[in-house]
């Protein structure tokens, strides 16, 4: 029953080795090339230059795999920070209003038909990225007004901000012609193969990412800290708001570049910490490791599982927020059920 | 070690004050309870004590640092604090708790030395939960529980002790124990100790210097002899109460009131 430093290693490892085996499954595997054309262009590329169409694919695939593993890793980290940070088990990266707040910046983008703008980003990523960090800042600035930054007004404050945002979205999408209501409505659910998907687009959401997760680790110590509550946490020395506003931040910029890239994608933050912690118990050193992995893992899973399902029975590709819905939706009933919640 | 310089408080500026003009001196090495009835402003004068609230006016001074500004690691470093409830709802186990003690000596970075790996120890065996270092807290009875949370505590090491009715829904065992813990420590360690009470006899029975505390003042301030006269405490607390001394112990009684009037 203990959870031993043993079982953590074991744990992580496994998770890494899980994350890795679905990266290349998901590379080898999926509708155009079969796994074995797949190699076979990997090698005539590596060793003969070979540049077709077989490499084309295999190209777009692995792009689509490391957006899922940046999207993955970005989503249960944020998730596991937000969840020490509130001290809420339910938290997950878009309670503080992102999503929301990047919907309506996505919806807006789409309905002005803006195109393409700076720097190889199209309108959608900018304004989505925008209007997540509008939202959460506006859910900063309220709560902070009511005095202290404590975890209860962050948290209303949260999902006012969000459920505005929601209506805001609801009103343009009311008023857009069909096709944008749709492209809008796809964008909502989540999806990583998004056309206009790029290395530039996924290589800079990857630092912002990789920045923010070493931020989590070097402060993993003041998340455990923090669990235990504003005044223990000040009576053992922690400079709590300075923490909890550093926080937000990372949080804030990693949930909205990833949201940006791949839209709102739910779940894998506030699933895969939740699992996590029944493993490798609650210490956040090892929880945050154990979640990248994890999140990564579900993601290049799921987006394969989702790939492969579309090509082989030719429907258009279903986007993978609803896989993780379906994944996490039972998994939260089971857990409540034996009431491990 | 701790003074109360002249400390008012309010927690709106200008509004009703819980304390005022409150003057009062701990020596290192006293073993000092706070008490008085409901309102009175005791928990309010442990949280200034331990600079979690800042006074209105006057100021609140641990030996050698000026409060406000010794930074919050210096201050947990020497001061701990144990309250009465503590909210802890994830499953570290005892040994887990006990460590994040040592966060005001390591930081966020700092890596685990003889000196942490000490204090832990020390700590887990002193409150005698020792057996208990793997035990997940949020399944430890309540007297066990309160001993992990003290475990902490002592895990910093701290000069001064602050106890926020550290006992209050515990049973006699459990308190007995935790307070003869603690008493120990005083003896053997000088660890200096104040603690806010509500159990009068409690008080009675570890606590050489009493702080009795009415409407946001001190009532009394002395030894046992001085503070628990039947008058002191009749007067502070509006209820009517003998004392009785049985050996080295004094025992205080709240009186019945006669169903006649």
């Amino acid at each position: 029953m203990a959870i031993t430093k043993t079982r953590k290693i074991a744990a992580i490892i496994l998770a890494c080795a899980a994350a890795l085996s679905a990266v290349v499954a998901s590379t080898l595997v999926g509708p155009g090339l079969s796994p074995g054309e797949t190699a076979g262009a990997v090698v005539g590329r590596l060793f003969d230059g070979e540049v077709g169409l077989p490499w084309g694919i295999v190209l777009f695939r692995v792009l689509r795999v490391a957006a899922a593993v940046v999207v993955g890793v970005a989503l249960a980290s944020v998730g596991c920070s937000l969840q020490a940070l509130l001290r809420n088990p339910l938290a997950d990266p878009y309670i503080l209003g992102i999503s929301s707040g990047a919907g309506f910046g996505a919806a807006l983008a789409t309905v002005f038909g803006l195109g393409t703008s700076v720097l190889g980003l199209s309108a959608v990523n900018v304004m989505a990225f925008a209007g997540g960090l509008i939202a959460i800042s506006l859910a900063f600035v309220v709560a902070r007004g009511t005095g202290i930054l404590s975890v209860h007004a962050l948290l209303l404050s949260g999902v006012m901000v969000g459920a505005f945002f929601t209506s805001l979205v609801i009103l343009v999408m009311s008023l857009a012609p069909a096709r944008d209501q749709h492209s809008v409505f796809l964008w909502l659910m989540g999806d990583l193969g998004s056309p206009d998907i790029s290395f530039f687009k996924v290589g800079g959401t990857a630092i912002l990412v990789a920045a923010g997760l070493i931020f989590f680790f070097l402060t993993s110590r003041a998340l455990d800290v923090m669990t235990l509550g504003d005044e223990a946490a000040y009576h053992l020395g922690l400079s709590v708001e300075r923490m909890k506003v550093a926080h937000l931040v990372a949080a804030s910029l990693v949930t909205a570049a990833v949201v940006a890239l791949a839209g709102p994608i739910g779940f894998v933050g506030l699933v895969v910490p939740h699992a996590m912690r029944r493993v490798v118990g609650p210490g956040h050193g090892a929880l945050l490791a154990a979640s990248a992995a994890g999140g990564a893992f579900l993601l290049v899973a799921g987006d394969t599982l989702v790939r492969v399902t579309s090509g082989y029975f030719n429907l258009p590709v279903v986007p993978v927020g609803v896989f993780t819905a379906f994944i996490g939706a039972p998994y939260f009933l089971a857990i409540m059920r034996r009431k491990a919640l | 070690m701790l003074e109360f310089d002249d400390v008012s408080f309010a927690w709106v500026p200008g509004g009703t004050p819980v304390l005022s003009d409150l003057s009062l001196t701990i020596r290192s090495g006293e073993m000092a309870a706070v008490l008085g009835p409901n309102g009175a402003g005791k928990s309010t004068l442990l949280r200034l004590a331990s600079g979690f609230l800042k006074p209105s006016s006057g100021g609140v001074y641990i030996t050698g640092t000026s409060d406000g500004r010794a930074g919050r690691r210096e201050i947990a470093r020497r001061v701990a604090m144990v309250p009465q409830y503590s909210s802890i709802y994830l499953p570290y186990t005892v040994e887990e708790l006990a460590r994040l003690g040592r966060f005001p000596w390591r930081g966020l970075l700092g890596r685990w030395s003889g000196d942490d790996e000490r204090a832990v120890s020390r700590a887990l065996e002193v409150t005698g939960v020792s057996e208990l270092t793997d035990r997940p807290v949020t399944e430890l009875s309540g007297g066990e529980f309160q001993r992990a949370v003290i475990a902490k505590a002592l895990a910093q090491e701290p000069e001064l002790l602050l106890l926020d009715e550290p006992t209050a829904h515990l049973d006699i065992a459990y308190q007995m124990q935790i307070f003869e813990i603690i008493a120990g420590l005083n003896r053997d360690e000088g660890l200096t100790v104040l603690a806010v009470l509500h159990d009068i006899n409690l008080a009675a029975a570890f606590f050489d210097r009493i702080v009795l505390i009415k409407e946001g003042n001190i009532y009394v301030d002395g030894s046992q002899a001085e503070a628990f006269t039947p008058e002191n405490v009749s007067s502070a607390f509006d209820w009517p109460v003998k004392t009785v001394t049985n050996g080295e112990r004094r025992i205080i009684i709240p009186e019945r009131r006669r169903s006649d009037g």
